[in-house]
Order: structure tokens, then C-alpha cells, then sequence
């Protein structure tokens, strides 16, 4: 039994007024003499004690009738147990947490989970009457409040949860829950009721934050849509052999899967609406290798067979591929790196990379703003022109990798190229091998650390190709001590800087790459070394897409932003999978000339386009929103029991079987109960009043 | 009438000094308000005659009668006129009750004590020969039956004295009297009769066997009559000053019932015993009182 005015419980206290007017009645005695006492003594005492049993049982009686009457006031509600032998029911207040995660799109014989928590929903709303209230809250991994107060417009619930769709988000319960007991606060019914419609899977729990306490007046109902622990195969995400795409350069697309389904599946790869492969998936990861032949943004996806939860069966991809790529070398060890640049040495527009040879002195007046890239392999010194045309294509944006070997003079670059990221110290020199001479043992560095999550070592992620990078032999290094800002990704043994650059935060002006050896053979063997050719593409397709703030590969949720460097004459519009238009925002940077395009409205898993106009032609671009699977696609179920702790003592479980309305309904029977303890005490009070009058009407009678 | 029944209330008489002005202000007021007849009946100057039957005494025949007319009469009146009356007043404690505490109230034994002079001034009046007995648990008081102006004298002084005693105890009292009173006469008792019912009639029989009239005046309070207590009370007996304490308003239906039970006891042990039972409280005017007395002296 629950009371809603519990406050008012104070005034059993005057329960007592009764027994205290008794008590103060008796204490008042009066000494009268009397003739004789004799005559008294006589009497029947037995009446007399009969009568004085009568009179505390009118004593109780009006006791009872104050307590029945504050007990009203307090109006009790009487759980369904008690309240069946009563009748009635008292109004109800609900909120149905319809789980709207993916995990509901799981079909089964019935139809997916989802159609199944809806018809459910609208069962339960069918049950409330008139004087009810009820709210929806749609639970993935925020709560969607669709009614932000109770209404007892129930038809109009009811055609929202016909229309509403699922989601492709996660689950959280608890934020969900929280909203619904915000929601039954404001209630003034007595009877206030949670109902969670959910395949409960055990993604939706491990955010639970366990301080957090359950009112006791709130009973929730929790309702298993589906069977525990279903199987399922899902793709939980795409790798990108390269983040770097460029024409004609093959690139590996890796769709890694999670699954408890034991068969055989296909797995198709679809770019840009075309069918570009298919592969058989036997084990965790399934691969295919494509070569864009043109520059631009690709979209893609991998498709498995769908399985009963098709919506993780597919996971889309965005990729940007580059065209040709200038890059102007220096230095008299260019040649190494011109041709890992450019491996098969072509002349014409279908080389990816194009490095262009110059001289120093060339480099007093080249017009550096043709290239990408400029690469300084060891130059010992250039000249003040140089420098200055070197700085000017710096600030203007354009990247710089610097090689250091033998040939570089320390003390002019500390001190004339201030933008390198740090200034080079003593040369260790160590003992490189002598053309067949076997009296020296070769000394060297090896490259022992690296950053594996920096966008240059993308491809070195494998076990087998990762170990490539410590073959290298490095004979002559200079001690480097790193400026404020620039970072290190790769240290030599002895934890020597091997490369180095300034920092991808900068926004305008170019990145600086230091590499602490260079190509000539006295100073290394990297040049001979298969990781090379690798590692100089990367560098250059890192740099010139570094700084471009262009995340093409979203999960749902994710903000999407780009930055865009000159004028953009429209507002720019994003259409998402299902076709709707929607407006991006446009905020100014806090750099001049850059303006960054925001969207937050990734809800739904697939491509999106975005559309803007600048300097007077039609720009567009896309990405790519999937499942956040981590979890969500495993339906495994959370153990019952956790689920009652969590939720608290009021929750429990309720089966969708054929008796599921009756229950529904059974569960609503508690009952206010006040106004029939104030007919009670009405009754009382008019069984007292003949009771407490009876003496007089004796008395008048015997008379 | 109204005018004089303002003399007759009991509250009034009580602030008069003299117990003989009260008296007779209350028979005077009572014989002027009634008809001529009956007061014509109580003439000593009256003579009746009746004829000589056999077995009447030859001392009682009337010869100036059988001179003229030759036939025997028997002269009796004077035997049958001149009553002998004894007012027997309980003193008891109880009878010093009263309910009305005010100081122009009365208790049971005021009122008796009026009642008993009212009667006495109407009898002597009358030529009839009164007497006073008082007691309470044995005889208080002996004045045998005289009658004559100065008799009026001494029962009033000695009904002035007359104050509340101790416990009643009528019957052994009675039994007393009864062994005391030869010559038959008629018997008033003024008592508020709180004693055992069943012995108090059968001493009453004792006077009925010994051939006298019996009047019994049953004076009460009105208090004892309607019990207006309420909550919780402590009686104090005026008899023993034993305490009691009672819930009143419990035991007041008992109470009454009980209290209508041993009126109508001693109303019906009465009626069988032929004695004349008048129930009275103090509030009750004199005058119902003496007409009762007259009806019974009519007899």
C-alpha cells in the first residue's frame, strides 16, 4: 500500500483527541454527598460494567472514524492483491521506453523485434482508461523523449508509435529510464508505471551507473521482446590498406566481421553503385583490392548475405583519391627518392607522384607553388633567395620534408631554416660496411619505435610488413632536439629522433618532415630497403592531405566537419541515405580565409552527400555514416537477475504470452481506496450517533 | 388560589422563622381554598344517632331521646371523632440531603419537618390528638398524642430541634413504636425510606395488625428521583461518610430504573397492606399532602 499524501498521516494524531477528552473526563471527579450510597452499592453492576464496555467501544469507534478520515485524506493505494477483493482502480500514470536500437531490426518468425515491441506498446496503451496518462520514450543510446509531458491523449501515442521507425544507434537503458522517472514525477495519478520493451541485450546495461537509485513508487514492467542470446554476423568495420587512395595505386578494402553464425557467407564490394567483387567469407575478415583510375571522392560499401539482423550486414566506406601529385626534389641524393616517388619512372600523366628534379640554384627562383611537396635530400646549404622562396611556399601552405645526412651543415639549418621542427645537434657516426673489406664490423641505428597510429605508418599496421621498418640500417644521425610543438613518430635506438615533423595542427601554413638520415649509401641502406618506397608515398600523401580536417568515415552520431579555404557563396546542403535535404552550418574559423561546414544529423547509417558553392562552381563531396557495432551488434542478453537489481525491488518481468492483456490489465487493479474509507467513516459516524445517544433515549423511555 | 398555593411552596416556607406561622399559613391557605362540606363534617358540635342494636352497651343509650320518642338511640360520636394521630419523622442522616444547594432549597427533613407542623396545626384544629415520633436508627423523640393549644407548642419547639442523626433503621424502629402505641389511632410516617424495602413493609404490617391507619409520606429529593450527575463522581453516604466512586452517566439508567423499582415496591406492598402510600419530593407543595390526610380521616 502506497500513500500519496503521506504528509498528512500527522493527523492520525487527533485520533487521540477523542481518548484525551476520556481520560480528561474521568480525571475531573467531583465529591457529592448523597443520602445514601447503600442504594448505589445495590445496584447491577454487571449492567453497569456492560455499559462501561459500550462506552470504550464508542471511544474506539470515534477513533476510528478520525483515523479512517485522515487515512482518507492521505489517500492510500492498495496493490492489485488487496484491491481485487475491493474492485475498481485508481488512475494510472505510464511511460512505454520503446528500445528503438538496431538490434530491434532482428527478425524473427513474427516479424522483426521492433514491429513486435510497437504492437506490444500499442496492446499496453489499449489497456489505460479515462483519467490515465501516458508519455513514449524511444531508447537507443540517448533517449528520444517523443512526449516531453504525460498526456492522456492516448490516440495520439498511439499514431506516433505506429510511425515511428528504428534507429541505428546503440542502446543506453538507464539515460532512458531516468528521462521516464523525470517524466512520472510530475504525476499526480497513484498509480505510476514504467514499460520497457526491449530485446535487452547486454550492450544496453554496461553504461549503468549504479548510484543511482530507483524511486520505490514507480513499478516498471519489463517486457523481453524476441529470444535471448540470437545469433548474428555483422561487419564491425572497413580498413583502408591506406588512408591515402591515388590514382592508379592499388588499395586494399578490408571489411573485418564479428560473428556467432557458423555458415558460409558472400561478401560483395559495391563502389559507387557498381558491383567491383565478391568474395566468399570464411573467417574474421574478408578483403578486396581495387585500383581507382580517377581522381576524386569514392563511396562504397560491403555487403554480406543478409542474415536476421540486416541493417550490420552492410557497412559503407568514403574515400578520397588523389590525382597526380607534383613534388619538386633537391639534393644530390634525389634520385633514391624520386624513385620510390615514382617506381616506374613514367613521364606522363599516369604516374601518381611526379617528382621534378632541381638545383640548388634553381631553387633561388623555381615557382614553388606548382608543387605539393618540396624535398631537400641532404643539401648542404642554399642560398638566402632560396631560403626565402622555400619560407614563402612554407607560409602559403606547402609541406617540406627535409633528409639530414653527411652532407648537411648543421649550423646553417639551426640557423637559417627556422621552420624545421627541431635543431639538429652533434653527428653520431658510426662504422657503415667498406665495399668488401671485412675488417670493420658495420655499427648502425635501427628505426626500434614508431607511432603505428600515425597516418605514415598506415601501412605498416601488419605484423609481417611492420617488421620491414627495423631493417634499415642507419650509419651517421644527428642527436635532434625537438622544438616545442613538433613531434617525434619515430626514434632510432638509444631514443634518437628518426623523424620528425611540426605538427598537423597547423591550419594555413605547411607541415615540415625531418628525416634524421638520408638516402646516401654512406649513411644508410634505407634506399635499398623495401620499406622505402612505401614510406616516402605515405609521407607525401600524408602531407599533402594533412591539415585538411576531412574525416570521409563516420559512425552514427558523429559530427561531421570539413574545412573549406575560400569563399562559399551558398549555404552548404547535406542529402542524406534516404534522400533528405537538410541544411549544414557554416561557422567562420579562427583563421582568416577558412571556413568550416558542420552536421550533426548523422542518424541513419549510409552515404551522404554535401553540396556547396564556391567561387561560382558547384562543389560537393561525401561520407560515410555506419553502426556503432561495438556491442549492439552482439544481442547477447543481459542476465535477468542484473536487470532486477538494476532497475530496483518495483521492476519485474512480464511475458508476451496469451494472457499478456489480462496481466496487463491485472497489474493496473491497485486502487485509491480514499473514498471508500471516507464512506466508512461516514457510516461510522452515523452508528455512533445512535450509540453514544443510546443512555439519554433510555433514560427518556424509562421515565 | 394561586395567590396562597405562592405561600404553600416548601423553597418559602423555609424563610419564615417560626415553624408554627409556616403551619399555619399552610392550613389556613389550604382550608380557605376548599368548599364548605367537608370542612362542615369535622364539627365536634355534630351528633349523630343511631338505633340501639343488640349488643351495643346500655351506658350509651341516649335517654332524652327515648323520653321523647320511645325508642332507644346509642349516642357515638365522640368516640369516633376524636382521632388519635402519630407523626413518626425520620432524622436519619439521608434525610438531611438536598440537591439544590442554594440557601432558599430545603432537604428531605426540612421538608418533612413542615409537613409534619402543617399537619399537626390542621389535627389540633380538628380536636384530634396528635403525637411526634422522630428517630433514626432508634427512636429519637416520644411526645404521645395530646391535643389542645399548648400540644401545638410543644410539638413545634421539638420539630425546631430536629436534625439530620445517624444511619436509618426502620424496621427496628417500627417494631418499637409499635410495641409503644396502644391505643390504635392513625399512623404517619414522613421518611425518605432508604432502608431494605421488604423489612421496612413488613414493620409497617405491624402497625396495620395492630389496627391503626398508616400514612407514608415517602419524601425524596428530586435529585434521588431524576440522578442529573454526570462523569465521574464520588458519593459521600451522609449516613456512615463512606465514599463511592461512579462513573455517573453509566449508572444513571440503572440507577433510575433501580429507583423505580423500590418506589414501586414500597406503592405496591402498600396497596396490599391497605396503607396509604404518597410519594413526594421536596418540590412538592404541602397542600397535596393534607388532602391526602383529609380523604383518609373522610374514610
Amino acid at each position: 500500500m502506497n500513500l500519496i499524501n503521506p504528509f498528512l498521516l500527522i493527523g492520525i494524531i487527533a485520533a487521540g483527541i477523542p481518548l484525551l477528552i476520556h481520560l480528561w473526563s474521568r480525571r475531573q471527579t467531583k465529591i457529592i454527598d448523597f443520602s445514601s450510597i447503600k442504594f448505589l452499592v445495590s445496584l447491577n453492576l454487571k449492567k453497569v460494567r456492560r455499559l462501561r464496555l459500550q462506552q470504550i467501544l464508542i471511544l474506539i469507534l470515534r477513533m476510528l472514524i478520525v483515523v479512517l478520515i485522515v487515512l482518507g485524506l492521505a489517500r492510500p493505494v492498495l496493490n492489485s492483491k488487496l484491491v481485487m477483493a475491493t474492485g475498481g482502480r485508481a488512475k494510472k500514470s505510464i511511460v512505454i521506453v520503446l528500445d528503438n536500437s538496431y538490434s530491434m531490426g532482428y527478425s524473427g518468425l513474427q516479424g522483426t523485434r521492433f514491429d513486435i515491441a510497437k504492437d506490444t506498446s500499442l496492446r499496453i496503451l489499449d489497456s489505460l482508461r479515462i483519467g490515465d496518462n501516458a508519455s513514449l520514450i524511444l531508447m537507443s543510446d540517448i533517449p528520444d523523449v517523443v512526449f516531453k509531458h504525460l498526456t492522456s491523449d492516448v490516440q495520439q501515442i498511439k499514431d506516433n508509435v505506429k510511425n515511428i521507425r528504428i534507429s541505428h544507434r546503440g542502446t543506453s537503458v538507464q539515460s532512458s529510464m531516468l528521462e521516464a522517472y523525470t517524466l512520472l514525477k510530475e504525476s499526480k495519478n497513484p498509480q505510476k508505471q514504467i514499460y520497457l520493451l526491449s530485446d535487452l541485450g547486454e550492450n544496453g546495461w554496461k553504461d549503468w551507473k549504479s548510484e543511482q537509485t530507483m524511486p520505490d513508487d514507480i513499478i516498471t514492467s519489463v517486457i523481453r521482446i524476441g529470444e535471448e542470446n540470437a545469433d548474428n554476423r555483422a561487419i564491425e568495420n572497413i580498413i583502408l590498406s591506406s588512408e591515402f587512395a591515388g590514382t592508379g595505386v592499388p588499395i586494399q578494402i578490408t571489411a573485418k566481421l564479428k560473428s556467432t553464425i557458423t555458415g558460409q557467407a558472400i561478401a560483395e564490394l559495391i563502389i559507387d553503385g557498381e558491383n567491383k567483387g565478391q568474395a566468399s567469407v570464411t573467417g574474421n575478415t574478408v578483403s578486396f583490392t581495387h585500383i581507382f583510375q580517377k581522381p576524386g571522392t569514392y563511396t562504397g560499401e560491403i555487403r554480406l548475405t543478409s542474415d536476421r539482423l540486416p541493417l550490420d550486414d552492410t557497412r559503407y566506406f568514403a574515400i578520397g583519391v588523389l590525382g597526380q601529385i607534383k613534388v619538386l626534389s633537391v639534393g644530390d641524393y634525389k634520385s633514391y627518392v624520386n624513385l620510390a616517388l615514382n617506381p616506374t619512372e613514367s613521364s606522363d600523366t599516369s604516374a601518381f607522384i611526379m617528382p621534378v628534379n632541381a638545383s640548388t640554384d634553381e631553387l633561388n627562383s623555381a615557382s614553388l607553388d606548382k608543387y605539393s611537396v618540396v624535398m631537400l635530400v641532404d643539401v648542404p646549404r642554399l642560398s638566402d633567395s632560396a631560403v626565402r622562396n622555400l619560407r614563402e611556399f612554407y607560409l602559403n601552405g606547402g609541406d617540406i620534408v627535409v633528409f639530414v645526412g653527411k652532407s648537411a651543415d648543421r649550423d646553417w639549418y639551426n640557423n637559417n631554416l627556422s621552420f624545421l621542427p627541431a635543431s639538429l645537434g652533434n653527428r653520431t657516426n658510426l662504422v657503415p660496411p667498406s665495399n668488401g673489406r671485412t675488417e670493420f664490423t658495420p655499427k648502425f641505428l635501427r628505426i626500434s619505435r614508431w607511432d603505428s597510429n600515425h597516418p605514415i605508418f598506415s601501412v605498416f599496421r601488419d605484423e609481417g610488413v611492420a617488421n620491414t621498418l627495423r631493417t634499415p640500417e642507419i650509419y651517421s644521425a644527428f642527436s635532434i632536439t625537438p622544438k616545442s610543438g613538433s613531434k617525434v613518430i619515430s626514434s632510432f635506438d638509444k631514443n634518437i629522433p628518426a623523424i620528425i615533423e611540426t605538427g598537423s595542427s597547423k591550419e594555413k601554413t605547411g607541415n615540415v618532415i625531418v628525416f634524421n638520415f638520408s638516402p646516401d649509401p654512406q649513411v644508410s641502406d634505407v634506399a635499398l630497403r623495401p620499406m622505402f618506397l612505401p614510406l616516402m608515398q605515405q609521407t607525401v600523401l600524408y602531407l599533402i592531405t594533412s591539415g585538411h580536417n576531412n574525416e570521409k568515415n563516420l559512425l552514427v552520431g558523429d559530427i561531421y566537419s570539413q574545412n573549406v579555404y575560400g569563399k562559399v557563396d551558398s549555404a552548404p546542403t547535406i542529402t542524406d541515405p534516404e534522400n533528405n535535404r537538410t541544411l549544414a552550418t557554416l561557422t567562420e574559423s579562427n583563421q582568416a580565409g577558412i571556413r568550416k561546414i558542420g552536421f550533426d544529423s548523422t542518424q541513419r547509417a549510409g552515404i551522404y552527400k554535401i553540396e556547396f558553392k564556391s567561387g561560382g562552381t558547384t562543389q560537393h563531396d561525401y561520407f560515410a555514416v555506419n553502426l556503432n557495432t561495438l556491442g549492439e551488434s552482439d544481442l547477447e542478453s543481459a542476465k535477468e537477475d542484473d536487470i532486477i537489481s538494476k532497475l530496483g525491488s518495483k521492476a519485474r518481468f512480464v511475458s508476451i504470452n496469451e494472457s499478456f492483456d489480462k496481466t496487463i490489465e491485472s497489474e493496473s487493479k491497485t486502487s485509491d481506496i480514499s473514498s471508500r474509507l471516507l464512506l466508512i467513516a461516514v457510516l461510522l459516524m452515523l452508528l455512533e450517533i445512535p450509540l453514544a445517544n443510546r443512555y439519554k433515549i433510555k433514560e427518556q423511555r424509562e421515565d | 388560589m394561586d395567590e396562597k398555593r405562592t405561600y404553600l411552596d416548601p423553597n418559602a416556607l423555609s424563610r419564615l422563622a417560626s415553624m408554627e406561622i409556616a403551619a399555619r399559613l399552610v392550613v389556613e391557605g389550604f382550608i380557605s381554598g376548599m368548599h364548605k362540606s367537608p370542612y362542615q363534617g369535622f364539627s365536634v358540635e355534630f351528633v349523630e344517632h343511631r338505633q340501639y342494636m343488640q349488643g351495643d352497651e346500655i351506658r350509651y343509650i341516649d335517654w332524652k331521646v327515648y323520653g321523647k320518642s320511645d325508642r332507644y338511640y346509642i349516642k357515638k360520636y365522640e368516640e369516633e371523632t376524636n382521632l388519635r394521630s402519630y407523626l413518626v419523622l425520620d432524622t436519619s442522616g439521608s434525610m438531611g440531603f438536598k440537591s439544590d444547594k442554594s440557601s432558599n432549597s430545603i432537604t428531605k427533613l426540612e421538608y418533612g419537618c413542615y409537613l409534619a407542623a402543617s399537619l399537626t396545626y390542621l389535627m389540633l384544629k380538628q380536636r384530634d390528638s396528635v403525637g411526634l415520633v422522630t428517630f433514626d436508627d432508634r427512636l429519637k423523640t416520644y411526645i404521645p398524642p395530646r391535643n389542645g393549644p399548648s400540644h401545638l407548642h410543644v410539638i413545634m419547639s421539638e420539630l425546631e430541634k430536629s436534625a439530620p442523626g445517624k444511619e436509618t433503621n426502620i424496621s427496628t424502629t417500627f417494631h418499637e413504636l409499635a410495641q409503644r402505641i396502644v391505643r390504635r389511632g392513625l399512623v404517619i410516617i414522613i421518611s425518605d425510606l432508604l432502608d431494605n424495602p421488604e423489612q421496612v413493609l413488613r414493620s409497617l404490617k405491624q402497625f396495620r395488625h395492630k389496627k391503626h391507619e398508616v400514612i407514608v409520606f415517602h419524601i425524596l429529593d428530586p435529585a434521588e428521583l431524576t440522578f442529573p450527575f454526570d462523569g465521574s463522581i464520588m458519593f459521600k453516604d451522609m449516613e456512615t461518610q463512606r465514599q463511592l466512586s461512579v462513573e455517573a452517566d453509566l449508572l444513571k439508567a440503572e440507577y433510575l430504573r433501580k429507583m423505580k423499582q423500590l418506589i414501586n415496591e414500597y406503592k405496591s406492598g402498600c396497596h396490599v397492606s391497605s396503607i396509604d402510600y404518597v410519594q413526594m419530593d421536596t418540590s412538592v407543595p404541602f397542600d397535596y399532602a393534607l388532602s391526602v390526610y383529609l380523604s383518609k380521616r373522610n374514610k
